[in-house]
């Protein structure tokens, strides 16, 4: 059963070390803080479920992330509005994620970049409507 | 011991000058003054730190600044916008002026016009 959309009441987490994430709500910069205060510059090896993810930030998705019934966001009914494409190797100024698992997740203010294979693969979700 | 970290508001400017500015704190404040983007600031030699992406919106200039570490490759800083609207997940700037600023951990996207400039070299006033 879908978790979406999520209309309970704002959980804003508190333990953001934590490696699963449910039914809460979480600001991606504070996420990136903890793990970067850590000494870890990526977001890695986290589960979130029901939670929606505030942005403004634009999401660099490496290996071993996956999206199960998600919201992207507000696209304005073109998918290409969510996502930018590198001009280089190195995509800075975006927060990475690494074997990540979003299910039944809902994310605001958030753009998507990642490899070619990962803009195909977002690109083919949605297509502009005529 | 609080578990949590207060950082020192950076306040509404117009101005800022020798200050550490954490872009994600600096949107945080402009949107609990219900601000929709960074617009009409200057900021001097001030240490402009992200994770973020800096998305120019029209009248922003920079003069003297260190856009950051492109490990020898501007592009390494460029983001292209594939969406024909609007672009999601930036941090939007207008009529802003940056003198002597040094970038860290920023990347940059906009108008292609802008996009080529960066990688020109040319870093005026974007279209």
């Amino acid at each position: 059963m879908s978790r979406r959309p999520i209309d309970r009441p704002v959980r804003v987490a508190t333990d953001l070390s934590a490696s699963v994430f449910e039914d809460l709500d979480i600001n991606l910069f504070d996420l990136y803080a903890d793990a970067a205060a850590r000494g870890v510059g990526l977001i890695q090896d986290r589960t979130f479920r029901g939670c929606r993810l505030q942005g403004p930030a634009i999401l660099l998705v490496a290996s071993g992330v996956s999206f199960d019934d998600v919201n992207f966001g507000d696209s304005r009914n073109d998918i290409r509005n969510l996502v930018l494409r590198p001009e280089g190797a190195l995509a800075l100024g975006t927060v990475p994620l690494r074997d990540c698992t979003f299910e039944g997740c809902e994310f605001y203010n958030v753009g998507f970049t990642g490899d070619e294979a990962f803009l195909s693969l977002i690109l083919s979700i949605g297509k502009p409507q005529a | 011991m609080s578990d949590t970290i207060d950082f020192k508001a950076l306040g509404p400017g117009p101005v800022y000058e020798r200050m550490d500015i954490w872009l994600p704190q600096l949107v945080a404040e402009a949107i609990r003054r219900g601000e929709q983007m960074i617009e009409g600031k200057t900021f001097v030699d001030c240490r402009i730190e992200g994770p973020a992406v800096f998305c120019p919106v029209g009248g922003v200039s920079f003069e003297g600044c260190d856009l950051g570490n492109s490990g020898g490759d501007i592009r390494n800083l460029m983001l292209a916008p594939l969406g024909p609207d609007r672009i999601t997940g930036a941090i939007a700037f207008r009529n802003c002026q940056f003198r002597g600023c040094n970038f860290f951990a920023v990347g940059f996207t906009g108008s292609p016009e802008f996009l080529k400039d960066m990688h020109d070299g040319v870093r005026g006033p974007a279209a």
